[in-house]
């Protein structure tokens, strides 16, 4: 996967390595189990220091995006586990709460959301126009 | 290093981490990593008045620190006070454990050096240099400097006057990372040289780090090379320690508030560690504590900004007139 | 000792910085110099003429191995160069020690080549036969003067300035064996009379002469080692 880094945006640096490589994960861009790079491989090639990577891998780890394992490495933990469950689970309830926002706005009543929801989760074609990407 | 230890001016405050995940990061340095360098209450006086007092800091293997502040600080001649080359007052320097002045040879035979000026017999040639050099250590890679040599594009032939002080960096460069230093120590290597010159520099650092063996001690008051690179800071102005600890954490403890001439007022002054003004506003430095203070309708006009090395370094050293009370010296 | 021997590689490559011709060059300079003015001057007095040239090129030969002495301290201060004895993994003490040793090389190297100017200068003369015994006297006390004169300027380099020490050895040591020489011939008669005072009732006994020699200066040379030690242990780079 590529790592972007922008020394201008404003952004810290270790939350633009977090973010990247969370989205990579969640994507499936990242499978689970695979070797992230070492943590100095990385600080060398983007050309930041040890301890941003340092930190980076270790809020990830955190989040249970990423395992890291003494004299080993880093590895992408599988989508199952439950820190990232719970994680997934609050992105799918913002994606709701935003569902159910618009559709109030729209006077779609409750029930046409349901069969709305239904259709998506089956992967029916007549919902894909909704959907802007694949990314949850 | 069980816990990080910050020194800002006079005070010499321990500050505890905040927040679990930074606990996590450094812990696992300090209680993983020996020490490259160990800086011990180390003073010296010199004759003219200036001196340099109580510096106190620790640099863990395996890390680059950039040891910073502005010109006449006491940066280089701290570095000299490392090499033993004048002679310390008071405290205690330790590199990979062992007494810089007792053990001085053994220490010196693990450290490669580049100063701002090459410290060769300017008649010779490439080829000469290391004739001179490679006898003074035991670890001396022929090959390894050859193809330091072919990298940097260093002719053999040519005599170390005729090199650039780009050519001439990497020449200490070259020699430095060919005896299988421990710690590399520059003062002050990139000052004249352009950008791509400080690139090529600072990717040698990180492939120098990248096994976690080799330590980078990297004093420069050009910042913006460390800005990204640097683990570990250790802040030195007029001859005192201001700040030592991870870079993320000195950046973290500072922000910058601009505005305009008329939102300056007696709080913002009290607070500020250090005021530029200029014709059409100020920049000031703050506390990160202090910015909490901020309220009211002046906020909304007041832009409040992480603040670069720079920044920090220019603001905490303002001349008297703009410093705030916040600044305790 | 392995520092020691550290210190003398960088020394010595300071010492041929301008090629290894320069110190073959002032090594063979008072053979060759001997070799070619015998030529020259020779005549009828072919032997008066080469003892006469003798004594003189042995004084300046000593002038020039004492000058040695500024020599690595002359290219160190070249650039920053000095800067390299402080990154150098080599104690200050084992550095002074490193010129020491070259002090008493030089002093095998002088004493050797002025040794064998000598029947050098007979064989090239075609006059061998009438060599005789070599001055082991003039030698002895050549070799004397050379230790204590270049103990001296040793211990004066981690003082002063070395250029300044190097012109002041060449020219005013050149200045001296000259003045000497010049005054000698004045002065033939009464020269001969105080060397004949000297010889019997100073210099009468060789090993009294040899054991004072050799204690003077070895105190000269210790009493030297020790300051310049001193000296420079107190340096600030």
């Amino acid at each position: 996967m590529r790592l972007i880094i922008s020394s201008v945006s404003g952004e810290p640096i270790y939350e633009q390595i977090k973010t990247q490589i969370r989205s990579a994960v969640l994507s499936g861009e990242l499978e689970a189990g695979e070797a992230l790079p070492s943590l100095r491989k990385l600080a060398k090639e983007l050309r930041v220091s040890v301890l941003t990577v340092t930190r980076a891998y270790n809020e990830l780890a955190g989040e249970g995006i990423v395992r890291n394992v003494q004299g080993k490495g880093t590895f992408v933990m599988p989508k199952g586990n439950d820190v990232m469950r719970d994680r997934l689970s609050e992105r799918v309830r913002g994606c709701l709460a935003e569902a159910a926002k618009a559709a109030k706005a729209a006077d779609i009543p409750a029930a046409e959301l349901h069969a709305m929801l239904d259709e998506a989760y089956r992967g029916d074609p007549r919902s894909g126009k909704a959907r802007k990407n694949n990314d949850i | 290093m069980t816990s990080a230890t910050y020194f800002f001016a006079e005070m010499h405050t321990e500050v505890m981490m905040t927040g679990e995940r930074q606990t996590m990061a450094l812990d696992t340095i300090a209680d993983a990593t020996p020490l490259a360098l160990s800086v011990n209450g180390v003073g010296k006086r010199y004759d003219t008045g200036f001196r340099l007092d109580d510096i106190t800091f620790d640099l863990p293997a395996g890390y680059i620190m950039g040891l910073i502040g502005p010109n006449g600080a006491g940066k280089s001649t701290l570095i000299r006070l490392i090499l033993n080359m004048v002679r310390r007052d008071a405290g205690s320097i330790e590199v990979f454990g062992l007494d810089n002045i007792k053990d001085e040879e053994r220490v010196k035979e693990q450290l490669g050096v580049v100063f701002d000026s090459s410290y060769f017999v300017d008649v010779w040639t490439v080829n000469k240099v290391e004739h001179a050099v490679r006898g003074l250590y035991s670890t001396w890679n022929h090959r390894l400097f050859g193809d330091y040599l072919r990298r940097f594009g260093l002719d053999r032939r040519k005599k170390v006057k005729e090199l650039s002080r780009g050519m001439l960096m990497k020449l200490m460069l070259a020699v430095a990372l060919s005896h299988d230093a421990r710690l590399l120590i520059l003062d002050e290597p990139t000052s004249g040289l352009d950008v791509l010159a400080r690139d090529e520099l600072m990717d040698i650092l990180h492939e120098y780090i990248e096994d976690g063996e080799h330590t980078v001690l990297f004093s420069t008051h050009i910042t913006s090379d460390l800005e990204n690179a640097a683990d570990f800071i250790t802040y030195i102005t007029r001859g005192r320690l201001y700040f030592t600890g991870p870079k993320d954490e000195f950046l973290d403890a500072f922000r910058v508030v601009k505005g305009g001439l008329g939102d300056l007022d007696e709080s913002l002054r009290e607070r500020a560690v250090g005021i530029h003004r200029y014709e059409t506003g100020f920049d000031a430095l703050q506390r990160v504590e202090d910015i909490r203070d901020l309220r009211g309708a002046r906020q909304s006009r007041l832009l409040v900004e992480p603040a670069s090395i720079d920044e920090i370094i220019r603001l905490t050293n303002v001349k008297d007139g703009d410093k705030g009370k916040g600044n305790t010296r | 000792m392995n520092s020691v021997i550290r210190s003398m590689r960088v020394d010595w490559a300071r010492m041929t910085s301008a090629g290894y011709g320069m110190i073959a060059g002032y090594v063979l300079s008072m053979p060759i110099l001997m070799a070619v003015l015998t030529l020259v001057l020779s005549g009828d007095d072919t032997v008066a003429v080469i003892l006469w040239l003798y004594k003189y090129l042995a004084g300046l030969n000593l002038m020039m191995y004492v000058s040695f002495m500024t020599f690595p301290s002359v290219y160190q201060d070249m650039g920053n160069n000095a800067d390299m004895n402080g990154l150098m993994p080599v104690s200050r003490r084992n550095q002074v020690l490193g010129r020491y040793a070259y002090l008493l090389l030089f002093g095998v190297v002088f004493v050797v080549t002025t040794a064998l100017t000598y029947p050098l200068a007979f064989a090239v003369a075609g006059r061998l036969g009438s060599m005789g015994a070599l001055p082991w006297g003039m030698l002895a006390a050549l070799l004397f003067a050379y230790v204590v004169l270049a103990a001296i300027v040793l211990t004066l380099v981690y003082r002063f300035k070395s250029q300044t020490l190097l012109y002041v050895v060449v020219f005013a040591g050149s200045g001296l064996v000259l003045c000497g020489f010049v005054l000698a011939a004045r002065f033939s008669e009464q020269v001969q009379m105080v060397m004949g005072w000297l010889g019997s009732h100073v210099f009468s006994s060789v090993w009294i002469t040899g054991v004072l020699g050799v204690v003077i200066a070895a105190v000269v040379l210790a009493g030297s080692y020790l300051l310049s030690v001193r000296l420079y242990e107190r340096k600030e780079m």
